[in-house]
């Protein structure tokens, strides 16, 4: 059987901040790992030869005629995928704690925390939680460049770096 | 754990917390060059909560719906609080 403590622990599981963090980090990392997977999508085209064989008839003969080329060269591109919109729904459960803090020559200050835990089956049979009783988050989420200033370095280490494109 | 707070430090502590999350996104994906920055466009929120009226503290008190306080005390579930939050960029963000 759980312990008081353990209780506690599983109901006080994640900072709400850290929780909406995640959530949105999650999203970032998706979108990280599809522009990895574009550019690993073109190398492997880039490595992918095409050889097409066809039979050229005339009246009196007939020869075997290949095109051969690099799939890019077919027109054979991967598809930049985009996350547009996103919408990030859960079902949670909210806990609060005061937290005092201590510094140096500073007064004690107190400060309220937020935990929240998401009501899942675990969650629900645990504690008998009905997820009706819930309160809930949605983040609408949607794609934005990044800042004028990183804007401008990732320019600049472009323009440093220009892929060398053969003659 | 707190099981009660006044309405006002709920919901001061909320948007704070909700303010760090998105500040603490945008600089951990600017922080891993991410060639695209995802910002929370709108955020809904629904709270099931107890809301009750302080006479002494003349105050209005909040009590969030959880399983302590479910099981517990057998409340958290009479009010809904609904909260629609649209982050406002800050237009000078990223100078120095």
């Amino acid at each position: 059987m759980a312990s008081g403590s353990a209780i506690a622990q599983e109901l006080a599981s994640a900072p709400f901040d850290e929780m909406i963090k995640n959530l949105l980090l999650a999203i970032v990392a998706a979108q990280n790992e599809a522009n990895t997977a574009f550019i690993e999508g073109i190398k492997e085209l880039a490595d992918t030869e095409v050889t097409i064989t066809y039979k050229k008839r005339t009246d009196s003969s007939e020869e075997d005629r290949t095109i051969s080329g690099n799939a890019l060269a077919f027109g054979i591109l991967p598809t930049m995928l985009q996350i547009q919109q996103g919408v990030i729904e859960v079902k949670m459960a909210i806990t609060m704690e005061r937290r005092t803090e201590f510094k140096l020559g500073v007064k004690a200050k107190a400060r309220f925390w937020f935990a929240s835990v998401s009501v899942d089956a675990k969650y629900s049979n645990t504690y008998s939680y009905k997820a009706e009783a819930s309160s809930y988050i949605r983040i609408q989420v949607a794609p934005a460049p990044p800042p004028q200033p990183l804007m401008k370095a990732i320019e600049k280490i472009a323009q440093d770096n220009p892929p060398q494109i053969p003659a | 754990m707190l099981v009660t707070s006044t309405l006002n430090n709920f919901l001061s502590t909320l948007i704070e917390s909700i303010n760090y999350g998105i500040n603490d996104t945008m600089k951990e994906s600017i922080e891993a060059n991410s060639s695209v920055i995802f910002v929370a466009s709108r955020i809904y929120l629904n709270l099931r909560c107890s809301i009750d009226y302080d006479r002494d503290n003349a105050t209005i008190m909040i009590t969030p719906s959880n399983a302590t306080v479910s099981n517990y005390y057998d409340r958290g579930n009479e009010s809904l609080i609904r909260i629609t939050l649209t982050p406002i960029m800050v237009a000078s963000y990223g100078k120095a």
